[in-house]
């Protein structure tokens, strides 16, 4: 199966591959903009907060100074810790990488440990310091995306998948549905010589022409006559056999159910 | 074996495990041990489910389904290793030693960068002593030479978050800017090393060599120290990326970055002790003999610590790669 190009397929310990698909730099520019408003927020309550205190209790003019350089300090080391330590105990997400469905990981998929964190944010401080030129230019050259950070601290940043439920129930948080399939036939009528040439592959393709009623009647039709003129040249049937003339809808079902049994059963 | 009756079959199992990845909010840390083994059980399960979907039903909803579930658990099963505070002692008595000893030629490389910043900078105030007033800001030059040398940094509590400030951002341009080849690692050595030498180099002239030096000395050789530890640490990261040897470039580079951060955070603890010795020790009053034993007793202290702990007896075994996990699942090189 060919996979996208924002795709990333990591082969685990268990020897599967798992899809990881990942985040360009519009959406962790806009993770980024929410922390920072978070931030901003914050800051300026407790710069507030900070200077009201100040004014009253600090009086000899070198205090003062040394309370606001403390201050801006504090401020400075919790933007940094902000960071660090949310996407550290928040397993690689802060606020607006959370709101944005966005999480960082090991470059081989695991979740991120507390150095990683540290290292990543640590050479963002040094990124900020170049206006983010490097940042850019790395986010754009890197098929997956990475900043410099992300390759000092070997991780990368995916999108979490949202549940995208599309009609049908939905099973849980990640939800995927099987839109039902309509029938207009009850009985799967006489067997189809040349059944076997199909499978799974054919079932599924079957299974989602039939579940799509949204189809307009004519272009339905052709989409049927089309696939039915096909499935019967690869069950090798003949030019004149019986199956050819049914109308093409109602061979799909007709194919589709007694294939549903010859799968079941061979479970 | 339909996509239905595989749904069907498996599905309560994935509904638990959907269920156990939003109960552990960040980590699977917090969990009973109960749950911890189920967890583990539910996600191999997940996983063998994805590879039979994948082959049997690769354009059903259920392998998308069953794929995203798989990523969003696999993150919790595997991680980096997490911050112990029982692993700080030992890192200090011998892991940080060890891997400053392993790192040598970058230190030797930083310190060369550095002394050769320092002997342009000497060579020029002393080659052409026309310029020196150009080289050195000649307002500490007059201090320097009415004998008024440190006297009037007004508050020592602002000079320390001014001085330490300035370290760090020293420091983290040295080690941060291996990522950029280096290349400010090298210029910020040598800029450092011929502020140095030219400062040095008139003061030579001038004739106040023991009161300048024992001005810089107290808290120069630990400072000195560590912007060459954080130079050191720089070089590694672009020496790794321009030569990453039989490693994948990006493979290389992230190594390196391991060993070189944990260098530079190591000694992040160095810059708040040299800027309380240069903002309470060396403009004070103290006599010079003290502020030069000052400067031993620290050099002394750091080189034995970095140099002597830690160390193995018997046949040295190959160093542990830092930081690195046994088992971690790689991209996949060939396209899928």
């Amino acid at each position: 199966m060919l996979s996208a190009p924002d795709t990333l397929r990591l082969r685990t310990a268990e020897n599967v591959g798992i899809d990881y698909r990942i985040a360009g730099i519009g959406s962790r520019f806009l993770a980024r903009l929410l922390d920072e408003l978070l931030l901003l927020i914050v800051e300026l309550v407790l710069l507030a907060g900070g200077g009201v205190l100040l004014s009253s209790s600090v009086s000899t003019e070198s205090g003062q100074v040394l309370a606001v350089l403390l201050i801006a300090g504090l401020a400075l080391v919790g933007r940094c810790l902000y960071f660090v330590i949310l996407e550290w105990t928040m397993g690689g997400q802060t606020p607006g990488k959370r709101r944005l469905g966005i999480r960082v990981v090991r470059a081989g998929g695991g979740g991120i440990g507390f150095t990683d964190s540290l290292i990543r944010n640590l050479v963002r401080a040094f990124e900020e310091l170049l206006l983010f030129a490097p940042t850019v230019v790395s986010m754009f050259a890197d098929r997956r995306s990475r900043r410099l950070g992300d390759f000092a601290a070997g991780t990368i940043v995916v999108h979490e998948r949202r549940p995208r439920v599309r009609g049908g129930e939905s099973y849980g948080g990640l939800a995927f549905a099987t839109a039902p399939v309509h029938l207009h036939i009850a009985d799967a009528g006489p067997p189809i010589p040349g059944l076997g040439a199909l499978g799974q592959h054919e079932h599924s393709l079957l299974r989602s022409f039939l579940a799509r009623l949204d189809i307009h009647p004519v272009q339905r039709q052709r989409l049927a006559a089309d696939m039915g003129a096909k499935l019967c040249d690869r069950m090798c049937l003949a030019a004149d056999s019986a199956e050819r003339r049914v109308p093409p809808e109602l061979l799909l079902e007709r194919i589709y159910m007694q294939l549903s049994q010859r799968l079941a059963a061979g479970s | 074996m339909t996509a239905d009756q595989f749904v069907a079959r498996r599905q309560p199992a994935w509904v638990e495990l959907e269920a156990a990845i939003r109960r552990t909010k960040s980590g699977i840390r917090s969990m009973p041990a109960r749950d911890l083994e189920r967890f583990g059980v539910l996600y191999r399960h997940a996983a063998s489910d994805l590879a039979i979907a994948r082959r049997d039903f690769a354009h059903e909803e259920v392998t998308r389904y069953l794929g995203e579930l798989c990523a969003r658990a696999h993150p919790l099963v595997y991680r980096g290793e997490g911050l112990r505070p029982a692993a700080i002692p030992h890192f200090y008595a011998v892991e940080l030693p060890r891997l400053f000893r392993a790192s040598w030629p970058y230190m030797v490389a930083s310190l060369l960068l550095l002394v050769a910043g320092a002997a342009a900078g000497w060579a020029a105030v002393t080659l052409r002593p026309d310029l020196a007033p150009a080289l050195v800001p000649s307002s500490l030059f007059d201090q320097m030479a009415r004998g008024r040398i440190g006297g009037d940094i007004p508050d020592a509590g602002i000079a320390f978050g001014f001085i330490t400030t300035n370290n760090i951002r020293v420091a983290v341009i040295a080690c941060c800017g291996g990522v950029l080849l280096a290349l400010p690692t090298v210029f910020i050595l040598l800029s450092n090393g011929w502020v140095l030498g030219t400062l040095a180099g008139a003061i030579h002239q001038g004739g106040f060599d023991l009161a300048f030096w024992s001005l810089i000395l107290p808290h120069g050789v630990l400072e000195l120290s560590v912007i060459v530890f954080a130079g050191g640490a720089g070089l590694m990261l672009g020496d790794s990326f321009l030569r990453p040897g039989l490693a994948s470039r990006s493979d290389a580079f992230a190594g390196a970055a391991r060993r070189a951060f944990r260098l530079a955070l190591g000694f992040a603890f160095l810059l708040p002790i040299c800027g309380m010795i240069e903002s309470f020790i060396s403009p004070s009053g103290l006599p010079r003999a003290a502020k030069l034993g000052v400067a031993l007793l620290t050099g002394v202290l750091l080189y034995a610590w970095l140099l002597l702990a830690g160390r193995q007896r018997g046949p040295a075994a190959a160093l542990p790669v830092l930081g690195e996990s046994a088992v971690e699942a790689r991209p996949e090189t060939t396209a899928a």
